[in-house]
């Protein structure tokens, strides 16, 4: 009788019946994967701080979320569980800087959770990156407590007192003094798992061979950081127009992380090649000019919300301009 | 879904990832470590070179800078060969009385003699501002205090000694034990007419158990405030920059508030260093003292203090007369008890001899104390509690605290800079801030 009415039930579900390998879970449990290199970089420089931050950030954010399906209802429909809470608190202890007491993480990830996510529908629905919507928001709330990085080493594996008070020496630093190996394997004070450009660009490649990213905006990304870089560093610096520090800023200011992990977010960028390339093209110009005026965290993270803010637009516009020519309304399954 | 087998694969790949990844990461890091070592050195050398010369530099860490939210890092730099020459301090600083003007300093002290070797503003306007106090400060040893604005006593300001002491070493004890048993001494050594050296302590009449001084920091003598033998140097202080115990403006309770950090009764301080000084000025030492005391015991119990085993390592009779009253009370026509006798009367008295002048001292004890209104140190100490005879009343708070330390620990007094005094106080503050993270960290005993 049950299993009448079961099937009675199944029979009525609405469309779309689209049956794929790459759902949810499997993107989600793909980037947390990608972002495993960046986590060993930081268990390796920042130690059980660094272990125990990731920890709590990846389970209170799927907390965070769990309660707050629950009480908005959403939950208990038999639904799959979906690994995007822990790839986004994943992704936000690692933009964080190593010395992030656990009260700003848990503020972090409060905001990232519930005000970019849930309040937007949950999985899926959001607009921007709960992580570095998280990020942003306690740099711009709390500066004092994620004003800069501390230098990672063997000598601070143990140190856990961060976690309570946070730190108060960090700072902002000048990495046009690191050495190019410095600069590639991460050897610099950086944020707690984004600093390492090898260990993203790993990540970046298994997100690629597993074809869980989108690589219209991260590549315009770069391009136009690169062909632009010169006249950021006039308006950063006012003395020269050239590619000074071109090496240092790609790879220690987390632009190779954000184009991985944030430009290829297959949620919050444009599903269009065209629309991908404009938004890439356009963080990257925010970029450049931000750096010259705001903290560089905020010149990092803000104009990657802003792009995911037009991405819906964008897209919108370059459907129907796709469109202007066919005669019928088939769907374009681009 | 995925399918089993899929699932597999994706694990492999994931292990594979992080197998690859963490050899990348361990292999980077050996590549690229001695370089970020050198890089970092070079950073610090160019930061904190300004402040302390070093060779290298380690930060330091520990609980106790959790206990000093002003102090955002502190560093030790070496040498050459590796032997600690200094700390520096990076701080931010506020003044308790308005928390929103901070200013961020770099300062530099000596390892071995807690000198500055450098004053840093991260403002450049300030700094250059700031460039007399660094200059003035420069070489001189820390805590340090305002001259004029924060306090009335310097190590600089001389008072005047008592007149008509005469140089040597002199020794009072009293001649009654405590509740605890101990009995109080003071030795004072003068010199060039003047106070050099003060020491106050109490040795037990059970011979085993330690001075108090060191039962105090030892834990089994307990006060309330700081430790007895905190409190006792900081008398002793106190009394060889004042020059005269009257100055130390003891209230009629027998403390004092013009000395930080003591809380004690010093009644029995006051009177054994008035002995003292009365022995001085009469040539009476520490050896005719002692020779007396030894005498006075012989010719009370009958027996040697050596023969009854009452004599301690230190050479001092640990005995109580408090059994004999009539050998050191002064007794009235009415038979009352109106003061009491020192060593050297007491002598004078079994000599035979009449001293021209009574000096009365110490040794109230419960049984005979004196009236307070009839009581001659009262004259001698002023009619009001706590009040300092012959001083200006700006001179009668001797002693105040700075940055929650008491001035007796302050070891440099300047003059504050007229155009730039609340930057210099901010700067002066981060010096004693330093001071007692030092003080903290090192476990220092003042």
């Amino acid at each position: 009788m049950s299993r009448k009415r079961a099937v009675k039930k199944e029979a009525v579900r609405l469309a779309p019946f689209i049956h794929t390998e790459k759902n949810a879970p499997y993107i989600y449990l793909t980037l947390i994967a990608a972002m495993v290199p960046c986590s060993i970089y930081a268990a390796f420089y920042y130690g059980l701080r660094a272990i125990i931050l990731i920890l709590f950030c990846v389970v209170t954010f799927t907390l965070s979320d769990l309660l707050f399906t629950h009480i908005a209802g959403r939950g208990g429909k038999g639904e799959y569980f979906d690994l995007s809470s822990a790839s986004s608190g994943l992704m936000l202890a690692l933009i964080l800087p190593p010395d992030t007491s656990l009260i700003t993480a848990l503020t972090a990830v409060l905001f990232g959770s519930i005000v970019t996510k849930q309040i937007f529908g949950g999985p899926g629905s959001n607009l921007v990156n709960p992580a570095a919507a998280g990020r942003l928001f306690v740099s711009l709330v709390m500066p004092s407590a994620v004003k800069g990085y501390a230098e990672g080493g063997t000598e601070g594996w143990f140190m856990l007192r961060t976690l309570i008070f946070g730190s108060k020496s960090g700072e902002f630093h000048d990495y046009t003094n690191c050495s190019f190996p410095e600069l590639i394997t991460g050897n610099f004070p950086g944020s707690l798992g984004a600093a390492c450009a090898t260990c993203v660009l790993l990540g970046g490649f298994f997100l690629v061979m597993r074809g869980s990213i989108r690589l219209y905006a991260p590549i315009s990304y770069f391009v136009t950081l690169t062909l632009f870089f010169p006249l950021s560093n006039l308006l950063a610096r006012g003395t020269s127009f050239g590619y000074d520090g071109y090496i240092a800023f790609m790879l220690s200011s987390g632009v190779v992380f954000v184009a991985v992990f944030m430009l290829g977010d297959l949620t919050t960028m444009p599903s269009r090649f065209t629309a991908g390339f404009f938004a890439g093209m356009v963080c990257a110009m925010l970029t450049l000019i931000m750096r010259a005026f705001v903290r560089p965290d905020t010149a990092l993270l803000a104009p990657v919300l802003s792009v995911n803010f037009m991405s819906f637009v964008l897209d919108f516009l370059m459907k129907t301009i796709s469109r202007r020519n066919l005669r019928s309304r088939e769907v374009d399954v681009r | 879904m995925m399918t089993h087998s899929q699932i597999k694969v994706f694990v492999t790949e994931a292990l594979l990832l992080a197998i690859v990844s963490a050899a990348l990461i361990i292999g980077g890091f050996l590549w690229s470590n001695d370089r970020a070592d050198k890089r970092l050195q070079r950073e610090y050398k160019q930061k904190f070179g300004t402040v302390l010369a070093a060779e290298s530099y380690t930060p330091l860490t520990g609980k106790v800078l959790n206990d000093f939210p002003e102090i955002n890092s502190v560093y030790r730099g070496y040498d050459k060969d590796g032997t600690p020459v200094g700390y520096v301090f990076d701080m931010t600083v506020a003044l308790p009385s308005d928390k929103t003007t901070k200013l961020d300093f770099r300062i530099g002290i000596d390892f071995e003699t807690s000198r500055v070797t450098g004053l840093m503003c991260e403002d450049p306007k300030v700094d250059r501002r700031l460039q007399y106090l660094e200059s003035t400060l420069l070489g001189k040893q820390i805590p340090v205090a305002f001259r004029r604005a924060d306090t009335t006593v310097s190590d600089d300001e001389t008072y005047a000694p008592v007149e008509g002491l005469k140089d040597g070493i002199y020794y009072a004890q009293r001649l009654i034990d405590d509740r605890s048993k101990f009995v109080d001494y003071v030795e004072m050594e003068i010199k060039g007419g003047k106070i050099t050296r003060v020491n106050w302590d109490a040795f037990n009449l059970d011979m085993t158990t330690e001075d108090r001084s060191y039962a105090s920091l030892s834990g089994a003598y307990e006060i309330s405030g700081l430790d007895w033998a905190v409190q006792s140097y900081n008398i002793c202080h106190a009394l060889l920059k004042l020059q005269d115990p009257d100055r130390l403006a003891m209230k009629s309770d027998g403390t004092t508030s013009i000395v930080d950090g003591v809380t004690c009764n010093i009644q029995c301080f006051v009177d054994l260093s008035k002995e003292c000084i009365n022995y001085s000025r009469e040539g009476y030492t520490k050896d005719k003292y002692l020779s007396a005391i030894n005498r006075i015991y012989t010719e009370t119990m009958g027996s040697t203090p050596d023969a009854d085993g009452v004599r301690n390592k230190a050479g001092y009779i640990a005995f109580s007369f408090e059994k004999t009253p009539e050998v050191y009370t002064i007794y009235d026509e009415s038979g009352s008890a109106r003061g009491f006798r020192t060593v050297r009367e007491i002598e004078a008295i079994m000599n035979g001899k009449r001293l021209n002048k009574l000096t009365p001292t110490p040794t109230p004890s419960p049984e005979a104390t004196p009236d307070p209104k009839n009581d001659s140190r009262n004259a001698e100490r002023g009619a009001e509690d706590g009040y300092v005879k012959g001083s200006s009343e700006d001179e009668q708070t001797l002693t105040d605290s700075i940055d929650d330390l008491p001035m007796s620990e302050v070891a440099t007094y300047i003059y504050p800079p007229s155009d730039s005094y609340v930057e210099a106080r901010l700067a002066i503050r981060a010096f004693n801030t330093g001071y007692k993270f030092l003080k903290a960290y090192l476990n220092w005993r003042v």
